[in-house]
């Protein structure tokens, strides 16, 4: 479904030239659940923007079901985005003047749904994370679990191919995070693909696939139990 | 003290965009109200001096029907007065220092040199006007009692006339020949002096007059009635004088006739009052030009301190007050305004000619206030003053409310 | 983002920095309030220009004997050509000679004003005579504004020409005279047509009642209420006294339409009376008043310019027939030239005020851009999530730009509002009735847009630049 071929993305910080990543390449397929782990500075953030469209990489090929995406308009990138991936970050990122219910409808609102629609979906997405009952909520009434499970009500908002999620634990206590990698466990049983970044082992045991990387370059490739082992 | 303003130049420099168009806000609000103060101020300067250096105690009577209509009034005017009555009003007030007639003839010709000219304007009057008039006598002499007696043919010009006719010689003991209302019959005239056209508010009262002559010299036109008489007090006596005058002549006003005075501080009083209204109806724009930008420091000091809200939380907790917070705040926006207040006075300053003395003065038709410029050290003073007040005034509410928020909060998110 | 989402979150935006935004509103509404009631001030001065200039009296043009003519520029000394001139004096020839030699749409007329005194009115028998009224300058109204308010010259100028020699016994008010005199047009057919006067009953004299000098008249219409009351005037009796005291029967032939049915009486103030209460005989119809030699001869021929005319260029023709015909021994004077000037003058006097009233508007709009930056940078974070969420430079640029506008909007109508009250104030301090009409409204809404529209580009762009990946590691 996805495939990176000799991903190469440089850029600088001040004088300095920074290779984040090097040549990588990578094919992710339907209905997998991909962790990938690393150090800070071993290019897992870029590698997530670039998966997501956010990052255009300096060299190499991005195959979203065999379309270049690299080639796209900044427009049809943006259509991609809003289609294809839902992003879930590790400080949550929702619109602090948006209800939990409104902030699951932006997407749908790039999509050009109609209010009704949308709002009917974005409901039962809520509820679907188990967060029916806050709909009306603002973010800051809500616990750092209860906002990135609106977040990933939102990630989901159409129906995305694939989901990104940055450290998706990263902000909350155990087992408010335990709570958060059941939900996108479940997801993935249902049939989504998701990838995590993370530099916590503990939350890329709950993917079946592990991607260790290292000064850019992918230095390890498995599925979990390999890795255990 | 220097820290503090250290910092402060750091912080503005920080978003150097953002401080210039603050600055150029305070700076165009500052150059309109110094602009218009100054012409307030320069105007009401040149009336008081005019108001002390003669008007002050000169007053002019006519006797007249004054009808009062909806829309208006007019005014009749009745030539009652001979040559005569100057020494009556002498006589029996005293109150009175002198007396003239002064009558304009705004068409007179004169002859030089074969060449015939027009002339801008004549007057005829009595020997009391120059002394009344403070007129300075730049050659020669003015022309005495026995000239206006024997209506005796002789002519002062003035420097204008001087310079165009008599370049270079001294035009005393020449003759000219004039005619009034531009008849064909001219007279010779002995030149006697030259005069000082001198500012513009004596030349409104000489009607523009650039020759002077005895008043029965020429033919006279009312035969020898004139409509108004010329008044000059004794120091701040002129309502007592007019008092006199006015029950002198109080006779010769018949039917619905009165004697009616005309104070030439009231011209000048008038003059002010419009220039004050001008000022008023300028000052306006001023006014609310100020108030937007006072709103327009308020809320980018508001936004200041939204964006400063974790640096103010840093600053909270390395232990300064809330009172040294809000000081800082303050600092800043009255730096802000003042940078800008200087800006506008010198943008003011720069454009001061063109602004105050051609646009101003040409088109509000106070050709009086010509040669007015420059900018007045007042309305320097009180811009200076205002942007200051306005500064710390709309920098209060921004300041306390960097101060109101809580170290902690603060040092967590920016949520204001 | 379906445009009504976009309004929707743009509002959100606003509300959400409610004080802020309401600041923004209130300058820019200020700023434009200063500038609607100015342009309701200068559309009602303008519009009172342009009626001034489309008055009958200004299309007027003059011919005047040269000798005796001088246009007084104010400089102090002028060269005056020395050459004799000889007086001109117009006769009947002479009109009736330009009148044939001038195209279609010039008014040839002699017009000639007197009181005459009427037996028929308050039945007088004293002597009064109409001395040295010397109208000293017209309605005083207050304010700086009075420069578009000149009385005409002529007004003036008749009476100086017609003050008698000897002194006069006593002097008598307007309100006397208009007691017992009619005020007496003496004309000639081309005034008629010039002005359009309308008859209500009756006829005009013809041509040939001018060349004989027939006793007829022809009155306005409330002096005919006030001289017959109810009765039929036409065929009616007008006894006239002339100057030198003789008397004559005229008799009324018309009575002109109504022409101020608003104007009342009381606007006899600066020596005029309504021209209802006027009258119009032949101008030869009359005994000359005292300076008129007993010939036929008149001191100026009046040349109306009707409106299918460009007043300058009827000018230029007219100088040059007159040219031709006299041969310089004639002047044409109009008030085009000062007519011209006084535009000129009101044209600089708004310029200077709109500058000064549109410095508030500049400084609200310096204020937005401010705000609006400070505004994106806030936002930098936000701007990032949503372009993850699937918006592009596009739509964030168009967000910003639809909340500027929506905040300019807001100033403008607020500004509208203000401007009203506004221009009552103005109103006070100039004595002039300002309105405040749909083009200046529309122009106040046109201008919240396009401050707005300047002003928020910039920021937009600046938002639109946003790169995503480094806006979402802000934390």
């Amino acid at each position: 479904m996805i495939r990176l071929e000799k991903i190469s993305k440089e850029y600088f910080m001040g004088e300095v030239e920074i290779k984040a990543l090097d040549s990588v390449d990578l094919a992710i397929q339907r209905g997998e659940f991909i962790s990938i782990m690393g150090p800070s500075g071993s290019g897992k953030s870029t590698m997530l923007h670039i998966l997501g469209a956010l990052d255009q990489p300096s060299s190499g090929c991005y195959y979203l079901e065999d379309v270049a995406i690299t080639e796209l308009s900044d427009q049809e990138l943006s259509r991609i985005r809003n289609k294809h991936f839902g992003f879930i970050f590790q400080s949550y990122n929702l619109f602090n003047e948006l209800t939990a219910l409104e902030n699951v409808t932006v997407p749908m609102m790039y999509a050009k749904f109609p209010k009704r629609e949308r709002n009917e979906l974005a409901r039962t997405l809520l509820e679907r994370v188990g967060m029916g009952h806050r709909v009306s909520h603002y973010p800051n009434q809500l616990s750092g679990g209860e906002q990135q499970r609106v977040a990933i009500a939102r990630a989901l908002a159409n129906n995305p191919t694939l989901i990104l999620a940055d450290e998706p634990t990263g902000n909350l206590a155990t087992d408010q995070g335990e709570e958060i990698l059941r939900i996108l466990s479940e997801l993935n049983e249902q049939g989504t693909t998701v990838v995590i970044v993370t530099h916590d082992s503990k939350v890329a045991q709950s993917a079946k696939r592990l991607i260790q990387l290292r000064d850019g370059r992918i230095v390890n490739d498995a599925p979990i139990q390999k890795a255990i082992s | 003290m220097l820290d503090n303003l250290r910092f402060t130049f750091r912080v503005m420099l920080r978003r150097p965009l953002r401080t210039l168009l603050t600055i150029l806000q305070v700076g165009l609000g500052v150059w309109i109200v110094t602009i218009i103060l100054s012409i307030n101020f320069q105007a009401n300067d040149r009336f008081d001096e005019w108001l002390t250096s003669y008007g002050e105690d000169l007053a002019s009577i006519r006797i007249s029907i004054i009808e009062e209509f909806e829309y208006g009034r007019s005014e009749s005017i009745m030539s009652e007065f001979r040559l005569d009555d100057i020494e009556l009003i002498k006589e029996s007030s005293a109150n009175v220092k002198s007396a003239f007639i002064f009558e304009q003839v705004y068409s007179a010709d004169i002859i030089h040199g074969g060449i015939r000219y027009q002339l801008g304007g004549l007057g005829a009057t009595t020997e009391s006007f120059a002394d009344a008039m403070n007129l300075q006598v730049l050659e020669g002499s003015f022309f005495t009692t026995t000239d206006v007696i024997d209506k005796n043919k002789v002519i002062l010009i003035s420097e204008v006339i001087k310079e165009q006719l008599f370049p270079d010689s001294s035009p005393i003991g020449q003759t000219l020949a004039v005619s009034t209302w531009s008849t064909d019959e001219f007279s010779d005239y002995e030149i006697i002096g030259v005069y000082k056209q001198v500012d513009p508010i004596m030349n409104m009262l000489l009607m523009e007059s650039h020759v002077l002559i005895p008043l029965e010299s020429h033919n006279p036109y009312h035969g020898s009635y004139y409509s108004e008489i010329y008044i000059k007090s004794l120091p701040g006596r002129v309502t007592d004088a007019v008092g006199d005058v006015r029950n002198l002549f109080a006779y010769r006003a018949q039917n619905d006739a009165t004697v009616n005075p005309t104070y030439m501080s009231e011209n000048i009083t008038w003059m002010k009052e419009s220039i004050r209204l001008v000022s008023l109806f300028l000052g306006g724009f001023a006014f609310i030009a100020i108030v937007i930008s006072s709103i327009g420091i308020l809320s980018i000091m508001l936004v200041s301190v939204v964006e400063r809200t974790r640096e103010i939380g840093i600053r909270r907790a390395l232990g300064a007050s809330k009172l040294s917070i809000i000081g800082q705040v303050i600092n800043e926006s009255i730096i802000l305004s003042l940078i800008g207040a200087g800006l506008g006075i010198l943008a003011a300053a720069v454009l001061e000619k063109y602004m105050i003395q051609d646009l101003i003065v040409s088109i509000f038709y106070m050709e009086i206030l010509d040669g007015l410029g420059g900018l007045h050290p007042f309305a320097v003073l009180i811009s200076l003053l205002l942007t200051v007040c306005v500064g710390a005034l709309f920098g209060l509410y921004p300041a306390i409310r960097a101060a109101q928020m809580s170290p902690v909060d603060a040092l967590k998110e920016g949520k204001i | 983002m379906l445009f009504t989402d976009k309004i929707r979150w743009a509002f959100r935006h606003s509300r959400r920095r409610f004080f802020e935004s309401l600041l923004i509103v209130l300058t820019i509404g200020l700023g434009i309030s200063v500038v609607v009631a100015i342009l309701g001030l200068f559309s009602h001065v303008t519009q009172q220009q342009s009626a001034w200039m489309n008055d009958k009296h200004f299309r007027t043009v003059q011919l005047y004997s040269a000798d005796s003519f001088r246009a007084h520029d104010g400089s102090p000394l002028k060269v005056v050509p020395m050459i004799e001139r000889e007086k001109v004096d117009f006769t009947l020839d002479d009109l009736a000679e330009l009148k044939n030699s001038l195209p279609e749409g010039l008014f040839v007329y002699i017009q000639e004003n007197t009181m005459l005194r009427s037996k028929l009115l308050a039945g007088d028998e004293s002597e009064v005579t109409i001395s040295n009224i010397s109208g000293s300058g017209g309605v005083e109204f207050g304010g700086s504004f009075s420069v578009t308010m000149q009385v005409s010259e002529e007004i003036t100028e008749v009476t100086t020409e017609e003050i008698i020699e000897e002194r006069p016994s006593s002097l008598t008010s307007f309100e006397d005279i208009f007691e017992t005199h009619i005020a007496i047009n003496q004309i000639t057919s081309d005034f008629i047509t010039f002005n359009e006067l309308e008859l209500e009953s009756g006829t005009w004299f013809t041509d040939k009642d001018v060349d004989d000098g027939n006793k007829v008249i022809v009155l306005g219409s409330k002096l005919a209420t006030q001289l017959f009351e109810d009765q039929d005037p036409i065929g009616k009796v007008v006894p006239l006294t002339s100057h030198t005291g003789v008397e004559y029967d005229f008799i009324v032939i018309g009575v002109v339409a109504l022409i101020h049915d608003d104007l009342d009486e009381s606007f006899s103030g600066m020596g005029f009376r309504s021209e209802d209460y006027s009258a119009y005989v032949p101008l030869t119809a009359v005994e000359r008043s005292y300076f008129e030699s007993d010939e036929l001869t008149f001191h100026s021929i009046s040349i109306g310019v009707s409106f299918e005319w460009d007043l300058g260029k009827a000018i230029e023709v007219i100088e040059t027939e007159v040219n031709r015909y006299f041969g310089g021994a004639v002047v044409v004077s109009s008030s085009y030239a000062s007519q011209k000037e006084t535009e000129q003058m009101s044209k600089k006097i708004g310029l200077v005020i709109g500058l000064f009233a549109s410095v508030g508007l500049v400084i609200a709009t310096i204020n937005i851009l401010n705000l609006m930056l400070a505004r994106v940078l806030t936002r930098t974070k936000s701007v990032g999530i949503m372009i993850a969420l699937g918006g592009n430079s596009a739509s964030i640029f168009s967000e910003f730009l639809l909340e500027a506008i929506i905040l300019g909007l807001f100033g403008a109508l607020l500004g509208i509002i203000l401007s009203f009250g506004l221009a009552k104030i103005l109103q006070l301090l100039v004595l002039i009735s300002i309105s405040i009409k749909l083009p200046q409204l529309l122009i106040g809404i046109g201008l919240g847009l396009v401050v707005s529209l300047l002003f928020g580009v910039y920021p937009a762009y600046q938002a639109a630049k946003i790169n995503p990946v480094d806006a979402l590691r802000i934390e």
